[in-house]
């Protein structure tokens, strides 16, 4: 006999042998799948349309340049802290109140924001208030459609934001950096605007924690503090709210903190920017470029005054 | 020279090629360079405080270099605007920050210039020269408190340091222990 020639009772069945396969095969998913999960838990791809009207064709910066550079003194107030600290954001049973001078007071949860609404990318610029800008491609909803849900009565002027409170977990709320929680707030018809979203993802998936998991909004023609992190609560209400960085320093941030280049902070210019993986500075545009969809909001305000 | 000047600097410019984690690589450098001159000022302060006066030599290097990465914070701030001289000039003129930031460096250059023989002989009154010092720290804390947007943790820190070392050096700790 050559000793190629097996015996017929060392051969396993081919009907064993195929179960064996499929036991390794949905081993090495599972343990894949679970090792997936750990690595990116937010990393749930988000199904969208891509909007034309408003995105601009820029470059975008990468999606490490966007979630690595980040302002969230929540989780600390240097520039990497945000994503060093991202996992002490709790995101986990999130719900966000709608209320105040409205018809329909209701409660929203993290999936709701996915699911309910008509999820679109825009890319827009972002101008922080520090001169440096990026380009980054949201996912969101227009704000307008928790506008129509919530129905706001007659008295509703302003919309106030509120940011999430913890501070037995987020650093940065163990000290009294800023006037937590975080609050920042628009008039209704900038609110209305279409260019406001909520953003509940960037890169085609959900957002990062330290870009502002699970919701934020997005106010592209104010600088970048206007656009408020992990939003707890919604409240529409008849007086102009407060403002974090307004309580912080009123001489600096006003309520509307739209970007101008003619108006400068009163320490540093305004006129020009940094787009971060430029070396050269841009010039800032009026309402960071998009003048046409908003310069009607101002009409007749002395923007050096109402800054 | 070589340890104290060169090495960092030779480890911050790796850092800036091969960290591909620091995203404003400009804003990045200018901070670092502000920062390592402020601690080395620090040094400079405190190294006398010591009992062990072998280390005279070194407290003389940790002052030149604060000088040059002084010298190269202001050099990037200047590249980081150099087509637009009017906006260094606006600064020059109204931005608080950039202001105390030029006294402070021009207050270095008496300092640095007195540190050389040759000057040494020249002003004989160098020791007392050297006591702006404390004037140039004052401006150094004034230009990050102009900077600042609201966490004042290491403006904080500094200025105790700096009032650490004035009280220590008052009562000349130091001296009675020579």
């Amino acid at each position: 006999m050559s000793k190629y020639c097996l015996k017929e009772n060392h051969v396993t069945d081919e009907k064993l042998f195929n179960q064996r396969r499929a036991i390794i095969k949905s081993s090495l998913a599972f343990s894949l799948l679970t090792f997936s999960n750990i690595l990116f838990s937010n990393d749930k791809k988000l199904i969208f349309s891509k909007d034309m009207k408003y995105s601009t064709n820029e470059e975008t910066n990468t999606f490490k340049q966007i979630t690595s550079y980040n302002n969230f003194y929540e989780l600390g107030s240097g520039k990497r802290d945000p994503m060093m600290n991202a996992e002490k954001l709790n995101t986990d049973d999130w719900t966000v109140s709608i209320g105040g001078e409205v018809k329909n007071k209701v409660t929203l949860n993290k999936d709701d924001f996915i699911n309910k609404f008509p999820l679109e990318e825009r890319i827009y610029r972002l101008r922080c208030v520090e001169a440096w800008s990026m380009v980054v491609p949201w996912i969101g909803f227009e704000l307008n459609h928790i506008i129509k849900l919530a129905e706001p009565t007659y008295k509703a002027k302003f919309i106030a934001f509120e940011s999430v409170y913890d501070p037995e977990n987020l650093p940065g709320q163990k000290r009294n950096i800023l006037a937590w929680p975080y609050r920042e707030g628009l008039r209704l018809d900038e609110a209305r605007n279409p260019l406001t979203i909520l953003s509940v993802g960037l890169y085609g998936r959900m957002l990062p924690n330290q870009n502002g998991s699970p919701i934020r909004l997005i106010v592209p023609w104010k600088y970048g503090f206007k656009s408020i992190k992990s939003i707890t609560k919604i409240n529409f209400v008849e007086k102009m709210p407060d403002t974090s960085w307004n309580l912080e320093a009123p001489n600096e941030y006003g309520f509307y903190s739209n970007v101008n280049p003619y108006v400068s902070h009163p320490r540093w210019s305004q006129k020009r920017e940094r787009r971060i993986g430029e070396f050269r500075k841009r010039d800032t545009l009026m309402h960071n470029g998009y003048a046409e969809h908003v310069a009607h909001l101002y009409e007749g305000m002395d923007l050096t005054k109402n800054f | 020279m070589l340890n104290i000047f060169l090495l960092p600097l030779a480890i911050l410019t790796s850092y800036i090629f091969l960290d591909d984690e620091i995203i404003n690589k400009t804003s990045y450098v200018i901070t670092s360079t502000g920062y390592i001159a402020l601690v080395y000022l620090v040094i400079t302060l405190s190294l006398p405080l010591l009992k062990n006066n072998s280390l005279k030599v070194k407290t003389r290097l940790f002052g030149i270099s604060a000088f040059y990465f002084s010298m190269i914070h202001f050099i990037l701030y200047v590249i980081d605007n150099s087509y637009d001289l009017t906006l260094i000039v606006e600064d020059a003129l109204f931005r608080n920050y950039i202001i105390v930031g030029y006294l402070a460096l021009l207050l270095l250059i008496p300092m640095y210039l007195t540190s050389f023989k040759y000057f040494k002989d020249k002003i004989k009154e160098w020791k007392k020269l050297h006591k702006i010092i404390y004037i140039v720290y004052f401006f150094i804390l004034a230009h990050i408190y102009f900077i600042i947007k609201a966490d004042y943790y290491y403006l904080i820190l500094f200025s105790s340091i700096f009032l650490v070392i004035i009280i220590l050096k008052k009562y000349n700790f130091y001296k009675l222990n020579e």
